[in-house]
């Protein structure tokens, strides 16, 4: 299922339209199907915000967004989400969590139980399964709510930043698990980081976005081998070009957007 | 320190000053004695009647405060329409006292079981709304958005994720409610004067028979008491995924 947003812009109006705030301005990018695409930027320059607008959950002030060729009005079952925050059920334990989404697909308790166990398997949490959130750390929440998204198995999966919250360690397990995840059902993956090097891990391609009003400044192919190996990063000549390359972008975006907050005294 | 020990000490020194002359038994019997005239009251079926009408008008007024209050609560916060209209109502009346309404109250529906049960809806009523409204509008917009995308019909997200999610807040609501309701019940019955928990404890001071007036009052305690520990005892143990997080996140 490909991705393809036609001249994409969200404006935020205050009541009155006393204040507005363009967002995102004049989006055009195609994803492929299967393809794994990040997108990087300074913090609120608008990429979180394109990202909830190809879920469905906000929708664009004008230019449209199609997944598959059909236009995006809502929240689908074709596109799951995995949030920084998690975004789980605190009210239920981690197998209903993972469970919900077959649920509301219409799977009876035991073949939704029987599905969510395999991803529960996949990632690592079988132990856990009669446990609520509150007591799991923060890997342990992500990879549910990763599990939870992958069980009732949409086509496109939209990660907002989803190992933000999580230490050094369990970010590159978490990363690698991922790609593990992709190769094998080859799901088109659109990843909004604020970490080059994780999105240059990850990624066929990187959308640099700039400040705010967030535009595509420059989309960079990763035309590194698969699978890849942080050793090999490491000393890789390639790599290490990308990165400054991509790094350089990035950091003109974020100096900008900090004059323009320091200007405008506004906060992101 | 045991648990309960200061409560005994309470009790204790409630009987022995009162034996030892430092207080006027007369005004302050001894425990003993109002533990005495309370299971009198009951074994001579005195009690009875005052109890159950209390009882009576406390569980209906109870009963239809929960069904207005939290449904309004929650309306309020998703609906701005209903956020405007009950929000400026809610800010006026919060801080009158509702007992100083019974009079008027009184004038239109008359001194019987209606104002009463009135009068206490209108107390019970608005720590619900305000703790429904509180819990569903903190529900992380996110969690929302979760349910959306794997499926959850807009309608019924309200049923499936933000009636659980506002849940901890709406049951302290709940519980502040209890204590609430039981301080009006006494306020409506105390001025309009018939029967009830109310009636016996202020008609029992007019007439000083004080140890009737300690009688009721232990009863009114044991029963403010029963209400808050049957509320945790029923609660605790269905909502073990409600106590605080450890972490920051979540």
């Amino acid at each position: 299922m490909g991705i393809k947003a036609e001249g994409v812009s969200k404006l935020y109006e205050t009541a009155g339209k006393r204040r507005q705030v363009l967002a995102v301005d004049g989006i055009d990018l195609e994803v492929d199907e299967g393809e794994f695409v990040a997108l990087v930027g300074p913090s609120g320059c608008g990429k979180s915000t394109f990202l909830y607008m190809v879920g469905g959950f906000i929708s664009p002030s004008s230019g449209r967004i199609l997944v598959d060729g059909r236009a995006v009005t809502a929240p689908g079952t074709d596109r799951g989400i995995v949030f920084q925050e998690f975004a789980l059920f605190p009210w239920k334990t981690v197998l209903d969590n993972v469970m919900y989404g077959l649920q509301e697909k219409g799977l009876r308790r035991k073949e939704a139980e029987a599905t969510a166990r395999r991803y529960l398997e996949m990632t690592n949490l079988q132990a856990f399964e009669r446990v609520y959130p509150k007591e799991l750390s923060g890997g342990m929440k992500q990879r549910v709510a990763i599990a939870r998204t992958l069980a009732y198995d949409p086509k496109v999966l939209l990660m907002d930043e989803p190992f933000g919250a999580l230490d050094a360690q369990t970010r590159v397990i978490m990363q690698d698990e991922l790609l593990r995840v992709w190769q094998g059902t080859q799901k088109t993956v659109l990843f909004v980081t604020h970490s080059v090097e994780e999105a240059i891990h990850l990624a066929d391609r990187v959308v640099i976005f700039t400040a705010r009003p967030g535009r595509i400044k420059e989309i960079v192919p990763v035309d590194l081998p698969r699978p890849r190996s942080r050793e090999v990063e490491l000393f890789d000549r390639r790599y290490a070009e990308l990165t400054s390359r991509i790094w350089r972008a990035v950091e003109e975006e974020v100096k900008k957007s900090m004059e323009l907050r320091a200007a405008t005294g506004v906060a992101p | 320190m045991p648990r309960f020990l200061s409560i005994a000490l309470v009790f204790a020194l409630w009987e022995a000053l009162p034996r030892a002359g430092i207080l006027p038994a007369e005004t302050f019997p001894p425990f003993s004695t109002v533990v005495a005239t309370t299971s009198q009251l009951f074994l001579t079926g005195e009690m009875w009647p005052h109890l159950f009408s209390s009882m009576y008008r406390w569980a209906v007024a109870f009963v239809i405060s929960l069904a207005f209050g939290i449904p309004a609560g929650i309306a309020m916060a998703r609906l701005s329409a209903v956020r405007n209209f009950l929000d400026p109502i809610l800010t006026a009346t919060y801080p009158v006292p509702k007992a100083a309404l019974i009079p008027i109250i009184m004038l239109w529906l008359g001194a019987g079981d209606l104002s009463k049960i009135l009068v206490i809806i209108l107390g019970t009523s608005i720590p619900l709304v305000i703790s429904a409204f509180h819990g569903a509008q903190g529900v992380e917009k996110k969690l929302v958005w979760s349910a959306l995308a794997m499926g959850t019909d807009r309608r019924l997200a309200l049923f499936k994720v933000i009636l659980p999610a506002a849940l901890p807040d709406i049951l302290s609501g709940v519980r502040m409610a209890l204590s609430v309701s039981l301080i009006a019940l006494l306020g409506s019955e105390m001025i309009a004067r018939q029967s009830g928990l109310g009636y016996l404890l202020f008609s029992s001071l007019d007439v000083k028979a004080y140890d009737l007036s300690y009688a009721t009052m232990l009863v009114i305690a044991i029963m403010g008491f029963a209400f808050d520990w049957g509320f945790v005892a029923l609660m605790g143990r269905s909502l073990v995924w409600m106590e605080r997080e450890e972490g920051s996140d979540g």
